[in-house]
């Protein structure tokens, strides 16, 4: 990973701030509604609601290496292994005795969008019976291949009713144009976000996708405020000084590599350090680029219904291919490595038979390697390592044939 | 110029010696605990039988699943790009390169320049390894190279699971608690690996000519049962 960004101190403080804000909030009479990564929060900010992300908390269990503890209490309760990491863990952390990273926030109510999966919703489902908190799921449906104006309508008559649920649950207006307010600061940050991942095209870059997953915590939790817009106004200003002063991700950037998708997050660093070691920077990733699309504020709802239906974990087959391609194609990639992730059945599905399709179309190399984004118990080191070597080699083979 | 291999792998450990080119000695051991000492011993015993020592050697590579703890060693190679390598050496034409090794079983794609174009491994699950044969041939108290040629013996060979090596050892001693015939419960052992490792070779596109490595590679029931399905 990079040497220590200035900015990194900011994000401390304001995810402290944004961790002690939840029960804060409640007193004062602000609800606490459970949310999805990938769903239209603009809303919920534009209704005065605080939203609360149980992935992130995930996430941040598992990037301090105590999700796989927590997740034993949801295991004993019923919950396989087999599961996604982040809702054992945020299940076992309702049943805990033991709180390493503090506790997971109790909802007033949760919200809840499919288009990542369907463990979201079950878990969103039995945290509701659990804590007693009404439920709303915003059902997206597939896209195969084209997408439909029907499942498109079908989504924006869902936005609606979910305005109609929130209103009659926590007693808070919705307003077209506070909303619009919001989309507007949600663009400003997911532009600026967008800038910032694409200084990895840059050669040497000053920044990389395991930067960019640290980073990525503001897009995720307070697109639609001027909180996000701040963070990556100054996050764009400090890589604009990195690349004048001439400081880089790694030392001796020779590779570019496209990594699929979330990262394994209690390795981390073991990743950064082995890629770096090989002199490759992984530049670029579906996932943090899941929240650098743009809204029309022209058409707000319809707006929010096309991004957020249209994500690529909700797409057939050959988008994905595509999507994949376009990435290493803007970020001029030399190779792509595949993480199949146990927890996130949608993502690892058909993953052996993409890396082909694309090994066959791009002329690169691609490996798949397979582990647990949150649970260290699906780690093992020396199958990943040697797959990752065998990797690096192809690409020196390549760059020594002048290939690359 | 003497040049030395080491290829420290989950159950054995392999070091060939090379003077210009030409293997002059090479020897096979257990890998046993500790990799550091047992490289550097299995090096020096090689070394020995030439009247040579360590210092001799202008350069030493180490491979396979230890090589990172091989501290004399130049350079760490996988035994993906090796295999490449290999090939160049002993036979040109090879084009697939099925590796059935004491962890892992993999395989290789190589290219008319010697270069590895694709390769593919099995998951963190050693069902269908070299490993697996040796658990089974413990459970059956046959010795593992009794297991090739008693495999071929059988008419009707019996179905094993495999999806994990535990549940197939149980599997076996109840076969054979329940007076099945050991041969036929062999052979389906021979049969299950092969399945494995024929589903896993499906990812790459498998092309002539084939070699058969690692241990493996000694056991002919193993490598017969991979030709009728590669056919």
């Amino acid at each position: 990973m990079s040497a220590p960004f200035k900015t990194a101190g900011l994000l401390k403080d304001l995810m402290a701030q944004y961790y002690a804000k939840g029960e804060e909030n409640r007193k004062l009479g602000i609800p606490v509604a459970w949310v999805t990564a990938v769903f239209p929060v603009e809303i919920i900010y534009a209704m005065d609601i605080f939203p609360y992300y149980p992935e992130n908390f995930g996430a941040l269990a598992a990037a301090r290496k105590v999700a796989d503890k927590l997740s034993e209490y949801g295991e004993q309760q019923g919950y396989y292994n087999d599961l996604c990491g982040y809702a054992r863990c945020g299940i076992g952390d309702t049943y805990a005795d033991e709180h390493p990273v503090g506790k997971i926030l109790p909802p007033d109510l949760l919200v809840c969008c499919n288009t990542q999966c369907g463990s979201l919703p079950k878990w969103f489902e039995a945290a509701g019976r659990y804590h007693q908190a009404p439920y709303f799921l915003l059902d997206s449906p597939l896209i195969e291949g084209e997408v439909s104006s029907l499942g498109k309508a079908y989504f924006v008559e869902q936005l609606w009713e979910m305005v109609d649920f929130l209103e009659k649950t926590t007693g808070n207006k919705f307003d077209l144009n506070r909303l619009t307010e919001v989309l507007k600061l949600a663009s400003e940050a997911t532009r600026l976000w967008n800038d910032c991942l694409d200084m990895a095209a840059l050669k040497p870059a000053p920044f990389g996708f395991f930067d960019a997953c640290f980073h990525m915590a503001p897009i995720v939790t307070w697109r639609g405020t001027q909180v996000a817009v701040d963070y990556y106004k100054a996050l764009k200003e400090e890589l604009d000084e990195r690349v004048a002063k001439g400081v880089t991700a790694i030392p001796n950037e020779r590779f570019k590599i496209y990594f699929d998708h979330i990262p394994v997050w209690p390795r981390l660093r073991w990743f950064s350090d082995l890629f770096a070691d090989h002199d490759a920077l992984v530049v670029a990733s579906q996932y943090t680029h899941s929240w650098a699309h743009k809204f029309d504020l022209s058409r707000p709802m319809e707006s929010l219904a096309e991004v957020y239906t249209e994500q690529f974990v909700n797409r057939g087959f050959e988008y994905r291919i595509k999507l994949k391609m376009e990435f290493m194609e803007r970020y001029n990639c030399d190779g792509f490595v595949l993480f199949s992730n146990r927890s996130c059945k949608p993502n690892s599905f058909g993953l052996y038979d993409k890396r082909q399709v694309i090994a066959e179309r791009t002329g690169k190399p691609g490996v798949v390697f397979e582990a647990d984004m949150s649970d260290q118990r699906f780690f093992s080191a020396g199958q990943i390592q040697t797959r990752l070597e065998a990797f690096f080699e192809q690409l020196e083979q390549n760059s020594r044939r002048g290939k690359t | 110029m003497y040049v030395a291999g080491i290829d420290i792998g989950s159950i054995y450990s392999k070091v060939v010696i090379l003077q210009d080119n030409q293997l002059i000695a090479s020897l096979v051991q257990r890998t046993g605990g500790e990799i550091k000492t047992a490289s550097r011993r299995i090096l020096e015993e090689a070394l020995e039988t030439l009247g040579l020592k360590l210092y001799d050697l202008a350069a030493v590579v180490a491979t396979g699943y230890g090589r990172i703890s091989v501290p004399f060693a130049e350079k760490q190679v996988t035994e993906i790009t090796c295999f490449g390598r290999a090939m160049v050496h002993l036979y040109p034409e090879v084009r697939t390169v099925i590796d059935i090794g004491g962890q892992d079983s993999k395989g290789i794609k190589i290219d008319e320049n010697h270069k590895v174009e694709d390769f593919v491994m099995n998951d963190k699950c050693a069902a269908g390894t070299g490993r697996f044969l040796e658990v089974m041939a413990n459970a059956l108290e046959v010795s593992l190279e009794d297991m090739g040629p008693l495999a071929l013996q059988s008419k009707s060979p019996e179905v094993i699971g495999i999806t994990c090596t535990v549940f197939a050892e149980s599997q076996v001693v109840s076969l054979v608690a329940e007076g099945r015939s050991k041969i036929d419960i062999i052979a389906g052992i021979h049969q299950a690996i092969a399945e494995r490792i024929y589903g896993m070779l499906k990812m790459i596109k498998i092309e002539d000519r084939i070699a058969v490595t690692g241990g493996g590679a000694k056991n002919i029931a193993l490598v017969k049962a991979l030709e009728k399905k590669i056919g």
